[in-house]
């Protein structure tokens, strides 16, 4: 029995169940308001945004690359759908110029990272500036409000009581995973994530993957963006900077590996719901935000690190075998 | 003297020459004393910060903690300080580096024992120290340094004493860097790490020296910034890591490793406290100042990049026939 | 055997768990919500709000984002609201950005109050507990100001983040009347420090090289006029250029007497607080706050429409800098 479930789940998977459910097992319970259906549900419409990121991270880091600039990507199709609704343009119209600038985000990056071959970290160190620099301009720095009725049913709206932005976040998490496992994309982010030259060396088209990852991942932040432009009704170039970090730390809590080539959307999953379970707990029991930060950061270093010292473990005993 | 010309630093230099001289043109004042002092003495804290980076950014690592270990070091010397009595200069500054040492030790024995990547360690420290003195301080400010501290932070005879301590910094650990065998294995563990390991060179020491290092620098970091600002803001100096690494690249570090002088990081700092004091003098509005630091980043990246794959390409290669 | 301990462990632990957490429901709850935990004039507000919780008898719960962040502090209400609190007094980050979460609050019959700063549609709170007339302050924050400035000179605003409602109206009713009274006076920057007081203290110094005769700098925005006079005291120009504002006496103090600061125009912050859980406690007992009426610990109110506003406005200085506890 053991040994099938050893064979069935990787040890990163049952830590990182386990985590999950000792947390949920605490929210359980510490309050009794944590399991009703209301509390799940806002929880889960106030994780979607940086679920969503997240998981267009995931992409990313599964090829080796990094983006940190999605949480200012975030922050600029916010304000390009705020401005074009505030001056009368309609929804459609409003998430289309939206999106077209994600893709104009997820170009730059990628003709930074894979034609002109800038180390993805400081590349996107440069674009994440930059972008948050054009989000302050375009909005003079000031919040957007005025965002008419018509776009609340993004973030607001409810289909069978279940929050929509929720409904999109399994949608799009079925869609990547499916991507990943079913196509030769898929295939291929895993490859270069794995060992990049050899891919290059296999024929794998590594220029074309990345260009699909990083447009993928800034279209994902867009959807975000304009998720939350929907839930708080306002437009600000900030939106999504606080997201980042927290966003990276649940990919790899959630075991996506940060050189790439392992790791997966699902795992993605989980992470964020971790952390979001911890904000929602504490602060349904009423302590303070601020150890939510000590929290997310000691989880974070708790796994790693305990996956780590297991890993050794089983390296000594198999080189001792020998 | 034509080393010097080809060299990295040099062109950053050049271009840092003629942003100032562009600057003192629309406006003289940019280049009056007291600017130029302000401009300096406020860039101190990212400049010792940025210098520690240096060194971990040299052997390919990344410490996003930075920010998170100075306003650490900063909280409890500023409780410190007033509500004990033994309180003075001396123990402040030797607090200081003990917490410095405490944070940057952590970081280093978790990224050289257990060999995951620093990206993930520090990210997960960072948080852990911000959240430590969040919590203990309830994110109240600290007002009200005592006067004895903040004296360590003022100008005297017309030189301010912050850049005496970054000039020490700086000078300390060039070299470090270029005179001691730890600063040469940092270049090598960057450069090449298996190659290091044949020659001999303790991989793990040198990692966690390093990350070591760099915390004793943010210790000291944020003794200065108390100095200077009179109180302390436990959520503050947030993204400052950010700058500390944009220094030191566009000061000519090299992210994947191997390669950066703290001469390219000290430009880096200062040319990025130019922009931002260079933008309001100029009168244009401060939200400017990300685009402008990011297209700068972005350049002079793709300008290094460019600059290497050049070089690499002109390598020969010799056939062994 | 061992399973069917187990889950009778697990059900006692969760119905003494319930058990523990529903008692105490006789008291209202109140959620006291200020734009950023932290700053120190937020955090005198809590101090004596919660006082005013353990006076009238209710729970007050005092929590609010860690930064300048509208959508962390729409999460902290839903999240009151999923906790079922009886009643939501809070300061909003954003005047717009936190009204889908209000409405649902008020779906929810949980009764919701503005204090310090107000909402723009203000059908969705039953009061706003305010300071003072926001002219009146704005006004007052000139005269003052403008006195000391001689009435001619250039001078720069510095707020906390631009969409904060208050500040935003304070330097809008500030700069109208400076325009209308005070021709020779030029205001020649209006900058936001997101309530950060190493930015407000960048501002000044920038400021003060870009524009070589400011004469002052108006702090609206509690962190603001101290990083002011810091910059200014530096830069030896004590006296030369004024500083004034909002700001607490603690913090105004040391820079009071210096002389790198000349005023302080605040009202108490810890009172501001008590007035919003009492006026909390007055809506859910169906209790009316009249106009004139004097509130324990608080003083005499004024009540405009919707509006409670308090009518101590506080004028500090060196001399009477030590009168204060706040």
């Amino acid at each position: 029995m053991k040994e099938k479930l050893k064979n069935k789940f990787t040890l990163h998977e049952i830590v990182l169940a386990g985590a999950f459910l000792l947390i949920f097992l605490i929210g359980t319970f510490s309050n009794e308001n944590f399991l009703s259906l209301r509390n799940i549900l806002s929880l889960f419409q106030q994780m979607s945004e940086m679920g969503i990121m997240a998981m267009g991270l995931t992409l990313v880091i599964l090829t080796g690359g990094m983006d940190l600039s999605a949480g200012t990507t975030m922050g600029l199709c916010a304000v390009c759908s705020g401005l074009c609704l505030t001056k009368g343009m309609g929804v459609g119209i409003s998430l289309l110029v939206s999106v077209g600038v994600a893709v104009l985000c997820g170009i730059i990056n990628s003709i930074l990272v894979a034609i002109i071959r800038i180390p993805p970290m400081i590349a996107t160190l440069g674009t994440q500036m930059f972008f948050l620099g054009v989000a302050l301009v375009l909005s003079q720095g000031n919040s957007i409000s005025g965002i008419p009725e018509s776009f609340y049913f993004l973030g607001q709206d409810k289909v069978l009581e279940m929050p929509l932005q929720m409904i999109l976040l399994f949608i799009l998490a079925a869609f990547l995973i499916i991507m990943l496992r079913r196509t030769m994309t898929g295939q291929h982010i895993y490859a270069m994530g794995n060992n990049m030259k050899a891919s290059l060396f296999s024929g794998i088209r590594t220029t074309r993957v990345l260009f699909f990852t990083y447009i993928v991942c800034s279209v994902m932040c867009c959807i975000a963006g304009n998720i939350q432009v929907s839930r708080v009704a306002t437009a600000r170039a900030d939106m999504g900077s606080a997201f980042l970090m927290t966003c990276i730390s649940a990919v790899v809590l959630g075991g996506t590996s940060i050189n790439g080539g392992s790791g997966g959307i699902a795992g993605t999953i989980v992470g964020i719901l971790i952390f979001a379970m911890i904000g929602n707990i504490m602060n349904l029991v009423g302590i303070s935000s601020f150890w939510q930060q000590l929290a997310t950061g000691s989880i974070l270093v708790l796994v790693v690190v305990f996956n780590r010292v297991i890993e050794m473990q089983k390296y000594k005993v198999k080189s001792r075998k020998v | 003297m034509k080393k010097i010309l080809e060299k990295r630093e040099t062109g950053v230099f050049l271009i840092l020459v003629l942003l100032c001289f562009g600057l003192s043109l629309y406006s003289p004042s940019f280049l009056s004393y007291t600017n130029i002092k302000n401009v300096l003495v406020n860039s101190v804290p990212v400049g010792i910060m940025a210098t520690g980076m240096t060194l971990v950014l040299i052997t390919a690592g990344i410490d996003v903690s930075v920010a998170s270990q100075m306003m650490f070091s900063a909280t409890w010397l500023a409780i410190f300080s007033q509500s004990s009595p033994l309180a003075n200069p001396a123990t402040v500054l030797i607090l200081a580096l003990l917490l410095g040492a405490v944070t940057g030790a952590i970081n280093g024995l978790l990224i050289a024992c257990f060999s995951i990547p620093p990206i993930i360690i520090t990210l997960g420290t960072a948080s852990i120290y911000r959240g430590i003195i969040l919590v203990y301080t309830n994110g109240r400010w600290i007002m009200n340094i005592p006067k004895w501290f903040t004296s360590l932070g003022k100008t005297y005879f017309n030189i301010p004493l912050p850049i005496i301590y970054a000039i020490v910094i700086f000078v300390l650990t060039a070299w470090i860097l270029k005179h001691t065998y730890f600063g040469r294995s940092v270049y090598a563990v960057g450069g090449n790490e298996n190659a290091a390991r044949y020659v001999g060179v303790d991989i793990k020491k040198t990692i966690f020296l390093t990350y070591f290092y760099a915390g004793l620098l943010c210790g000291f970091a944020g003794f200065v910034l108390d100095a200077i600002l009179g109180n302390c803001q436990p959520s503050g100096s947030n993204g400052w890591e950010m700058n500390a690494i944009a220094a030191a690249v566009i000061g000519g570090t090299n992210i994947l490793g191997g390669s950066g002088t703290i001469v390219g990081t000290v430009i880096g700092v200062v040319m990025m406290g130019v922009i931002e004091n260079g933008l309001v003098v100029a009168h244009i509005p401060t939200y400017w100042q990300k685009l402008v630091y990011g297209l700068i980043i972005i350049v002079t990246v793709t300008f290094d990049v460019i600059r290497r794959n050049y070089a690499d390409s002109q390598k020969q290669t010799i056939d062994v026939d | 055997m061992m399973k069917k301990l187990a889950l009778l462990g697990v059900g006692a632990t969760m119905i003494i768990g319930m058990g523990v957490t529903t008692y105490g429901a006789e008291q209202y709850t109140i959620a006291l919500i200020p734009q950023q935990v932290g700053i120190p004039y937020f955090e005198t507000s809590n101090v004596w709000g919660t006082k005013a919780g353990e006076d009238l008898g209710c729970e007050v719960i005092y929590t609010g984002p860690t930064t300048g962040d509208a959508a962390a502090q729409a999460n902290i209400v839903q999240d009151m609201i999923t906790k079922g609190v009886d009643c939501i007094a809070i300061s909003p980050l954003d005047a717009s950005a936190i009204e889908p979460v209000l409405k649902q609050a008020k779906e929810e019959g949980i009764k919701v109050i503005t204090w310090d700063s107000d909402v723009t549609d203000t059908s969705l709170r039953e009061a706003y507990v305010n300071c003072c007339s926001e002219k009146v302050l704005g006004e007052h924050l000139m005269q003052r100001f403008a006195e000391y400035m001689g009435e001619e000179g250039e001078y720069a605003i510095i707020t906390s983040v631009l969409t904060a409602q208050n500040c935003s109206a304070w330097a809008k009713y500030a700069t109208e009347y400076q325009e209308e009274n005070y021709p020779d006076m030029t205001r020649v920057a209006y900058e936001p420090c997101d309530d950060d007081q190493s930015k407000a203290y960048a501002i000044t110094q920038n400021l003060m090289t870009a524009y070589p005769d400011l004469k002052g700098v108006l702090g609206v925005t509690t962190p603001a006029p101290p990083a002011a006079a810091q910059a200014v005291g530096e830069a030896g120009k004590n006296g030369e250029i004024i500083v004034t504002g909002v700001v607490e006496a603690s913090a105004a103090k040391s820079y009071l007497e210096d002389g790198s600061m000349q005023e302080a125009n605040i009202w108490h912050p810890g009172k501001l607080g008590y007035l919003a859980v009492y006026t909390a406690k007055a809506l859910l007992d169906g209790e009316e706050i009249t106009d004139g009426m004097d509130i324990p610990e608080v003083g005499v109110v004024e009540v405009k429409d919707d509006q409670i506003i308090m009518t101590e406005l506080l004028d500090i200085t060196t001399e009477n800098v030590d009168d204060f506890d706040f």
